[in-house]
C-alpha cells in the first residue's frame, strides 16, 4: 500500500471516529437534557421546600444578631 | 488571644469561628483559614447531583424475580408446616430473607443537599450539608455570623 492509500485510510478512520463521536455526544447530551426536564418538578419542588426553610431560619438569625 | 464569635460541632463537622480565624474538621480533614484569605462565603444547591441521584431512582428496577422466589418460599414453607416444623420454618425465613433483601436493595429516596461554599483567594472550598439536617439551624447561625464577620472585618481595614 502506498503513501496516498495509507493517508486516505488513516484519514477515513479518524473521521469516522469523530463522526461516531459526535453522535454519541449529541445522544448523552439529549439523554441529560431529557433527565433534567423529567426531574425538573421534582427538583423545583424540594428547592422551593428547602430554601423556604432555611431562608426563615437564616433570618431569624439575622434578626436575633440585630436585636443585640 | 483568639475571641471564640461561633462553635458548632456535628458527627460529620466541627467548625470554629474566632475573630480571626475560622477551623473546620471532618473526621479525615483538618482546615484553618484566616478571615483575611476568606473572600465571601456562599450557599449552593447541589443540583446536579441530585438529578444524578434522582435518575438512578427513577432507572432502578425492582428485584421481581427475588420477591417471585421469596414468595414462593414463604407460601412452601407455611404449607409444610403441618407436615414438618423444621422445612416450613426454614421455608418462611428463607422466603421472608429473600424479600427482606429484595426491598434493601432499592436506593433511598435522594436528598437535595447542599454546600457551604468559602470563596477564599484562588479557590473555592465547599462542605456539604442537608438544609432539613438536625444541624441546619446551627450552620444557618454560623453562616449569618461568618458573613457579619467578613463585613465587619473588611470594613476594619479600610
Amino acid at each position: 500500500m502506498g503513501f496516498w492509500d495509507t493517508f486516505v485510510r488513516v484519514w477515513q478512520v479518524r473521521t469516522s471516529v469523530r463522526i461516531q463521536q459526535g453522535i454519541e455526544n449529541y445522544l448523552h447530551e439529549q439523554k441529560r437534557v431529557n433527565e433534567l426536564n423529567a426531574n425538573m418538578p421534582s427538583i423545583l419542588n424540594e428547592l422551593e421546600k428547602k430554601n423556604e426553610a432555611w431562608d426563615n431560619l437564616k433570618n431569624k438569625h439575622k434578626d436575633k444578631n440585630y436585636d443585640k | 488571644m483568639e475571641n471564640v464569635v461561633s462553635n458548632f460541632e456535628s458527627p460529620e463537622i466541627s467548625i470554629k469561628l474566632t475573630d480571626e480565624k475560622l477551623y473546620i474538621r471532618t473526621p479525615t480533614t483538618s482546615e484553618t483559614f484566616a478571615l483575611r484569605s476568606v473572600n465571601g462565603i456562599g450557599i449552593v444547591d447541589l443540583v446536579d447531583k441530585y438529578n444524578q441521584e434522582l435518575t438512578v431512582q427513577k432507572n432502578a428496577k425492582s428485584p421481581i424475580l427475588i420477591y417471585i422466589f421469596g414468595g414462593l418460599f414463604l407460601i412452601g414453607g407455611l404449607m409444610n408446616l403441618s407436615k414438618g416444623i423444621g422445612a416450613g420454618i426454614i421455608g418462611i425465613i428463607l422466603g421472608g430473607g429473600l424479600i427482606y433483601w429484595g426491598t434493601s436493595q432499592k436506593p433511598n429516596d435522594p436528598t437535595l443537599k447542599t454546600a457551604v461554599r468559602l470563596m477564599i483567594s484562588g479557590m473555592n472550598r465547599d462542605f456539604e450539608f442537608d438544609k432539613s439536617g438536625a444541624y441546619s439551624s446551627q450552620i444557618a447561625e454560623l453562616v449569618v455570623k461568618i458573613e457579619e464577620t467578613l463585613t465587619a472585618y473588611h470594613k476594619n481595614q479600610q
